[in-house]
């Protein structure tokens, strides 16, 4: 078999992609250099890098960026604590626990936080009956910072989801050797663990960064459109008629974001290739 | 210092156990609760007479299925055919098969929504062709590390020596040695549909979670109650799974 025959094998799955995924972000690219018209235009790009629009750009990079921070945090010592215990099928159970809240999460965790911090939430009644009035001060669960609650918990779960095969690459001889030249723990955290696995753990933040920017349910179900992140506003823009050149100028904002979440992903893909050549 | 270690793995993993379990814990009190503040399952038989509710449920179940289907009809084949003749075009198809993450669901679905004809719009079942794409990476990924671990060459070989086509062989020899990794590709696809939000409220369909949404608006008992029992249902059924799988390709899942 010559090689153009034996590319026909992979035919079906990328007249696929081709049909379902290229054509989509072909239009995606096309109207956002299009008016309503139909017309070439330049417009969207000055629509959407100024007003509601480039502040909606700030929300959402704000969210993703602390989102991603905590959890690149709080993921990465669960992780370990979990990779280093003895106890394995704890492991499998925190492994599929993080598996269903990473990829389900969505509208159910929206509600769920409702439950437990929303107005009549079970914690904010308990809060109260021990003297400490959450809605007291103007904070609601549907503000900026109870948004970040919510997206921690699909946010700490991905980290651990990703951190644990890489804490199980990690070679024993490492804390040996470190403690054999009189380093403590703290030691060896900080100038041998951190050091070696920091290429991959960049990689990750990008990573929570890009999956937080591309988040959309959970917004849409805990705020109902208040909070105006970026998707949130290519929905509205979609679902009415009000805004000139609405449907042209939510394909630009996708544009943006596809942008974004591109080239955080590129960096992922950069680091983790830099990563895992050199540790062979 | 041993001591301070374990110490404080201790706490850490009781702290991460809390951070998880609380919210589950305080969500299902609030949900399994009538007014005088009894154990109830009112918001569940509620869930159950609200048609609307079930129809999505049934609905999605039927897309999952489809998208299911779908998804083994196009991997396996093309994952058969790059480990057999074309293993240098491995890590350009892997390449591929990550570009659907590059492209938030929402962008795609606004895309999808101005280019598809309006004959596949105008059924719900469009979300299959779509939802395929989504799980792409995730299912990709599986059912590959799966046909990673087992000589598909020899077996290939071993079987048409004996008489066997191309399909019988993928049918009775390969498929059941890569059963682990089908089964954590028809897990993640199955999960992932179950949750999909942006694509079906952009093309207006009543899925499951577009409905959850709208039944949190009038009863928040009855959408608290749903959320906690589909979460913990999926989680329930994906220990069953990898129980059965020893082998455990399921913690791919939501990992590149």
């Amino acid at each position: 078999m010559t090689n153009k025959v034996k590319l026909l094998g992979l035919a079906p799955l990328i007249i696929y992609m081709g049909i379902f995924l290229g054509i989509p972000l072909i239009t995606i690219v096309k109207f956002s250099f299009l008016n309503t018209a139909g017309d070439f235009t330049l417009g969207n790009f000055q629509t959407i890098s100024s007003g509601i629009y480039r502040d909606a750009f700030i929300l959402s990079a704000q969210l993703s960026f602390i989102s991603a921070a905590i959890s690149l945090f709080l993921g990465f010592i669960f992780a370990y604590a979990i990779a280093t215990s003895k106890v394995l099928f704890f492991k499998k159970l925190v492994a599929t626990a993080s598996g269903v809240l990473a990829n389900t999460g969505g509208v159910p965790l929206a509600f769920m936080f409702i439950a437990v911090l929303g107005t009549y939430g079970s914690l904010t009644s308990w809060l109260k009956n021990i003297g400490v009035e959450l809605y007291g001060g103007g904070w609601t669960i549907y503000s900026f910072s109870g948004l970040l609650i919510v997206y921690l918990y699909f946010q700490v779960p991905l980290m651990v989801l990703l951190s644990l095969p890489v804490l199980s690459n990690i070679k024993k001889e490492w804390k040996d050797a470190a403690e054999s030249l009189g380093g403590s723990s703290w030691v060896y955290w900080r100038r041998v663990l951190i050091p070696m696995l920091m290429p991959q753990l960049l990689g990750f933040f990008l990573l929570l960064f890009a999956n937080s920017f591309a988040a959309y349910a959970t917004a849409a179900a805990l705020t109902s459109g208040s909070l105006a992140l970026v998707p949130v506003q290519i929905a509205s823009l979609i679902g009415s008629n009000v805004q000139v050149d609405g449907a042209n100028i939510a394909m630009t904002l996708g544009l943006g974001m596809v942008i974004l979440v591109g080239l955080s992903t590129i960096g992922y893909a950069q680091l983790e290739r830099r990563s895992s050549r050199w540790r062979k | 210092m041993k001591y301070v270690n374990s110490l404080l793995r201790g706490a850490t993993i009781t702290f991460g156990l809390l951070f998880f379990a609380l919210p589950i814990y305080a969500s299902s009190a609030f949900a399994f609760k009538d007014r005088e503040g009894n154990f109830s399952l009112a918001p569940l038989q509620r869930a159950g007479a609200n048609e609307e509710l079930m129809e999505s449920l049934f609905l999605t179940l039927q897309i999952a299925f489809g998208t299911v289907v779908i998804t083994l009809l196009l991997l396996i084949p093309t994952i058969a055919f790059l480990h057999l003749v074309l293993p240098q075009a491995r890590t350009f198809v892997e390449f591929l098969t990550l570009t659907p993450l590059v492209i938030p669901p929402i962008v795609q679905g606004v895309g999808f929504l101005y280019s598809m004809p309006t004959q596949l719009k105008s059924t719900p079942n469009a979300l299959i062709f779509a939802y395929v794409i989504l799980a792409l990476p995730f299912s990709y990924r599986a059912i590959d590390a799966a046909f990673s671990t087992i000589d598909v060459k020899t077996l290939f070989e071993a079987s048409t020596s004996l008489g066997a086509n191309f399909f019988t062989v993928i049918r009775k020899v390969i498929i059941p040695n890569v059963m682990n990794g089908i089964f954590g590709a028809m897990f993640l696809t199955i999960a992932l549909v179950l949750g999909e939000f942006a694509y079906a409220s952009l093309l207006l369909w009543d899925t499951f979670p577009t409905q959850l949404a709208v039944a949190g608006l009038s009863d928040a008992n009855t959408a608290v109650a749903l959320s906690v029992v589909s979460l913990v249902g999926v989680w329930l059924i994906l220990n069953g799974l990898t129980l059965f799988n020893r082998r455990g390709t399921t913690t791919t899942m939501g990992a590149l």
